[in-house]
């Protein structure tokens, strides 16, 4: 399906060309927005809560500092976050564990908001390197992950990738659903599918649950084509955007070597 | 099945009340040079007699008081001819006309009563004039009958370039499309920009968007019937033009002079022979090209029978180096015997099969396999036309329909990352019976009343799955292959009547309901190849629509304009929808994604058209709304549909300006397409992430564009061979159209917003050169 949105949008723009115009847009009532994001690399998390914003405003988001944050494992046990600035709220004694399912609480004013979320285990990595691709008359390199994925059950990825050091971006999530149990490999770039010989690169491969999946992947699917684009579909409850998850995550770091030929 | 044989007994019963010591004419029309058919053809009893037209075949049967009687026979474009008779027994009249050698000047032949948009109780109906067709501009110089519908009232397009169409606020998937009485699936080439008929073999288009009649059923909106050309009967001759985009050729003639013909025609694109320039392997071994071929045999086996075979073949084809193709296209196969019992009942044999498959093929080093899809068809369909004695019209017949949906399925190589793929086909049966009823009350009144039923059964073997309201699974059932699934019966009431007011006007009105089991799922903004297809089944109903509207049609300035104004509302049940972010490739569960809610849509058109003269044309403008209501979509509220545009107005015009020049101007404006804009922003991961809120709330800005063409055809002394040239200019003033609208963070501050249009074409000329002998 890739391949044919990628050559039907290549043919579509070919001939097309394109301006900035000025469209009035209007503006909604703000949205409470709740990114928490859990990990096993350290002991130190972090979930950020946060307002829409206008979509001419200069500021990237407003920030909430009056919510009380929690993480509650299925024994009752409870990690509190702390409030310390602009929204992002902090644990620097929490690092989850496999197999198990966390409860999200939020309180804004009296609001709730819960999500849950299990990490999974992770898949390892059996090979990991780059080719170098002709497309379209241009060269470009792929950073190439081969593993074998487990068959007894569903099972999905995530990405994200910095590149000399630049900021940690999300690249893509992928599911087993055309590939349970093979040897699967997952060719990846950069945001803008410009690796060069030489770079830095650090890659982050998260094993994720099925509805953090959906939210990354409803994400990766608006494109310009989509008739009606919409919010991804949040694990959170009462309306907040945003999601709720507890990764398992190795991190990679490789060097983009010399030309391959 | 017993109504249905009731409803028959009555209608035949009907004509028995007439009177009937009169003589019955009949036989065909057809054009004197080619032996061509002529469909809708006016055949009339002078001085106040009746008159009739004939059907889609050329035939006609008509009653007529014995003794002598003067009989005009007329068709648009063509000289009249008027034959005495002297009846004292049935007769017999096989009519060939001639075609109007080019005016210069206006002719209005007195007396001549055409069958004009204001006598027919048909209502909602257009037709395309072929010939027409190639001074209306159009892009790339390739004239295209789903182009220029667009440019009718109630049509709306479905983007810049394509040949996507909207009738009436409805689906896209909602119109019938039939090519010589086969369905086509895909009307498009090259994603959109040409369309799958190739005006050079097409011999009448019809299209209609309420009033629809009872012989026609299975789509909810509307009905585009296209009739391929048999084929000259009486001399060999060829056509062609070479163009920007593509070539085309024509070949047709007798077979056995005046009895068969044979029509060959095809077409193709080169834009992918400059790929083959490149020094690049990979991309001088891609491609990226179609073709199609139509063909037609006729048998005229006596004077009671006429054998008809046609056919289309056409095929996408795009590639990258040897990785990766994918390819689509259409078939289509017709047999078709016309028959002639007695004078007053002429019978159509069809037996038809048509499909639309796609093929993926990858074959990358971490990816090796292909994908393929086949939805197809056969039909049997016996219909009738009984014309009685007080020169009524009775239409009815039986259709059985055999579907197979085959959706997506992966196959893999060995050693590939995939595994295989396979998803269930789904099989349907349709079996339809109808009868339609015209009858002229007197001189002012005369109305249609028809009824069709639909049978629908969905058929196993297969594994067929239960969902609860938020689609999770809830239930499976097996069925085998003998077992059926589920049963849907439809009554399709058809009623349309005319009131003529004076020689000048007339007011008109018509109810219909239809019903559709074949449902596309597209999510895309235009429709790919790849859209899926899924008949009704115990999760997914029958989409039902219901129309009313209503009509004024009057000539104006003599009978040199005429003027149509049609309002229509429109009811629709179980239309559909998806969820948010649903899975729609290769999806077991597919069923569960979907949502189903209702529709409405209504509007006002207006059309002003010259048809006669040195310049000719038409304005059109519509005023519509068109609206959806499915839960959970936009919290349950009404929204807009995609294709809902309030202003939709285009005005053509075609002018002769000497013999030899001929200019045509079209220019289009509509509102913009009812959009969902991000309404605010948030940050996730550190990147802007759009909010969006209400479903289609906000809009495209305006459309508009004026396309411009003129017709060179040099006179030559040679009597065969002709040539002509076609210039055109799409889009003349280079007005940049909002194709999409992009949001984006800015380069430099990342917290400014950028709103980008992004535009597919400017202006754009074009060449072709056209041939015939």
């Amino acid at each position: 399906m890739k391949y044919i949105i990628f050559l039907c949008s290549t043919v579509l723009f070919l001939s097309s060309c394109e301006d900035i115009i000025d469209l009035p847009v209007k503006d909604a009532e703000p949205k409470y927005v709740i990114e928490a994001d859990l990990h096993n690399l350290s002991n130190k998390q972090i979930i950020k809560i946060s307002q829409t914003t206008r979509l001419n405003d200069v500021r990237p988001k407003k920030g909430i500092d009056q919510a009380r944050v929690q993480v509650e494992n299925s024994k009752g046990q409870i990690n509190r976050f702390s409030h310390i600035g602009e929204g992002n709220y902090i644990n620097l004694n929490f690092k989850p564990v496999e197999g198990e399912r966390y409860k999200l609480n939020v309180n804004i004013d009296g609001e709730l908001f819960t999500a849950y979320s299990t990490m999974p285990k992770y898949v390892e990595v059996d090979t990991l390197g780059f080719v170098e691709e002709n497309v379209f008359g241009k060269e470009y390199y792929f950073l190439v992950v081969r593993f074998q994925d487990p068959p007894e059950e569903a099972n999905f990825y995530k990405y994200n990738m910095s590149v000399n050091n630049g900021a940690m971006e999300f690249i893509n999530v992928s599911s087993d659903k055309f590939n349970n149990g093979l040897n699967v490999e997952h060719r990846l770039s950069n945001k803008d599918n410009d690796l060069k010989e030489g770079d830095e690169v650090k890659l982050t491969r998260s094993t994720i649950d099925s509805a953090v999946y959906k939210y990354w992947n409803e994400y990766q699917m608006t494109s310009l084509a989509s008739a009606s684009p919409g919010n991804p579909t949040s694990n959170i409850s009462n309306g907040a955007l945003g999601f709720f998850s507890v990764r398992h995550t190795e991190e990679y770091e490789v060097k983009v070597p010399g030309f391959l030929k | 099945m017993r109504v249905l044989i009731l409803f028959f007994a009555v209608f035949f019963s009907l004509p028995q009340i007439s009177k009937g010591q009169d003589y019955v004419l009949n036989g065909y029309v057809s054009d004197s040079s080619s032996g061509e058919r002529l469909i809708g053809s006016t055949i009339q009893v002078l001085d106040g007699g009746n008159s009739v037209s004939t059907n889609s075949y050329g035939y006609f049967s008509l009653s007529i008081p014995k003794g002598e009687v003067t009989v005009l026979v007329s068709h648009v474009g063509y000289e009249v001819e008027l034959k005495t008779l002297s009846l004292h027994t049935d007769q017999r009249l096989d009519v060939e006309l001639t075609r109007q050698s080019k005016v210069l000047d206006e002719v209005v032949i007195s007396n001549q009563r055409e069958q004009s948009i204001l006598r027919s109780p048909q209502m909602g109906q257009t037709k395309l004039q072929i010939e027409e067709l190639k001074n209306i501009p159009v892009i790339f110089g390739e004239r295209d009958v789903l182009k220029t519908i667009q440019l009718l009232p109630g049509v709306t397009s479905g983007g810049e370039g394509s040949t996507d169409f909207y009738v009436r606020g409805g689906g896209g998937d909602q119109n019938l499309i039939l090519l010589d009485e086969a369905t086509v699936y895909n009307t498009s080439h090259l994603l959109g920009f040409f369309s799958t008929f190739n005006s050079d073999a097409i011999k009448d288009v019809s299209l209609y968007k309420g009033g629809i009649p009872a012989q026609f059923g299975g789509r909810a909106s509307s009905v585009m019937d296209v009739k391929m050309l048999e084929g000259n009967k009486k001399d060999l001759r060829g056509e062609g033009g070479i163009g920007l985009i593509a070539s085309r050729l024509k070949l047709e003639g007798p077979l056995k002079k005046g009895k068969s013909s044979f029509m060959l025609s095809g077409r193709r694109t080169y834009a992918d022979l400059f790929l083959k320039l490149s020094k690049d392997k990979d991309i001088n071994e891609s491609s990226l090209y179609f073709y199609d071929f139509n063909t037609k045999l006729n048998f005229e086996l006596d004077d009671r029978n006429t054998l008809f075979v046609s056919g289309y073949f056409g095929r996408d084809a795009m590639s990258y180096s040897d990785l990766f193709s994918f390819d689509w296209g259409n078939r289509t196969a017709t047999m078709r015997w016309n028959h002639i019992f007695n004078q007053k009942i002429f019978s159509n044999t069809s037996l038809i099969y048509s499909d639309f498959t796609y093929n993926v093929d990858v074959q990358a080093s971490n990816a090796d396999f292909e994908i393929s899809s086949v939805i197809q068809n056969l039909n049997f369909k016996q219909d009738f036309d009984y014309y009685t004695s007080s020169n009524n019209k009775l239409k009815f017949g039986l259709h059985f329909l055999y579907r197979n949906v085959n959706p997506a399925s992966i196959s893999a190589r060995e050693n590939t990352g995939v595994n295989d793929l396979g998803i269930e086909s789904r099989r349907g049966i349709e079996l339809d019976g109808y009868a339609s009823y015209e009858w002229k009350w007197n001189e002012r009144i005369s109305t249609i009343t028809g009824l069709r039923i639909n049978n629908f059964m969905a058929l196993g073997p297969g594994t067929f799955y239960g969902f609860d309201a938020d689609g999770i699974r809830e239930s499976e059932e097996t069925y085998r292959s003998s077992d059926i699934v589920k049963h849907y019966l439809n009554l399709e009431p058809r009623w349309s009547m005319r009131y003529l007011l004076n020689a000048q006007s007339s007011i008109k009105a018509s109810y219909n309901r239809v019903t559709q089991n074949l449902h596309k799922l597209t999510n895309t903004t235009s429709s790919l190849p790849t859209d899926q297809y899924v008949i009704s089944s115990k999760n997914v109903k029958p989409q039902v629509v219901d129309q009313v509207s209503a009509g004024y049609f009057r000539h104006v300035f003599g009978e040199r304009y005429e003027l149509s104004i049609e309002s229509y509302y429109k009811w629709m049940q179980n239309q559909i929808d998806f969820r948010n972010g649903a899975d729609l490739q290769a999806n077991v569960y597919l069923e569960g994604e979907l949502l189903y809610g209702k529709g409405r849509s209504y509007g006002l058109e207006w059309i002003l058209e010259k048809n006669k003269g040195r310049l000719s044309g038409w304005l059109s403008y519509t005023l519509s709304k068109s609206e959806r209501q499915i839960d959970p979509i936009n919290n349950g509220n009404w929204y807009n549909a995609r294709q809902d545009r309030m202003h939709d107005l285009s005005l053509v015009l075609m002018y002769q300006l000497s013999e030899k020049w001929t200019l045509g101007s079209a220019f289009t404006y509509f509102t913009g397409n009812a959009v969902t804009f991000p309404r605010g922003k948030y940050e996730i991961e550190n990147q802007t992430m759009y909010y969006y809120t209400d479903r289609n709330a906000d809009r495209m800005p305006d459309y508009h564009r004026w396309d411009l063409s003129a017709t060179y055809e040099p006179k030559n002394d040679h009597k065969k061979w002709h040539s002509s040239w076609s210039f055109g200019v799409y889009n003349a003033y280079n007005r940049k159209n909002a194709y999409l609208i992009d949001f984006r963070e800015n380069e430099i501050n990342k917290n400014q917003i950028d709103t980008y249009r992004v535009a597919l074409f400017g202006i754009i000329p074009s060449v072709t050169w056209n041939f015939k002998f």
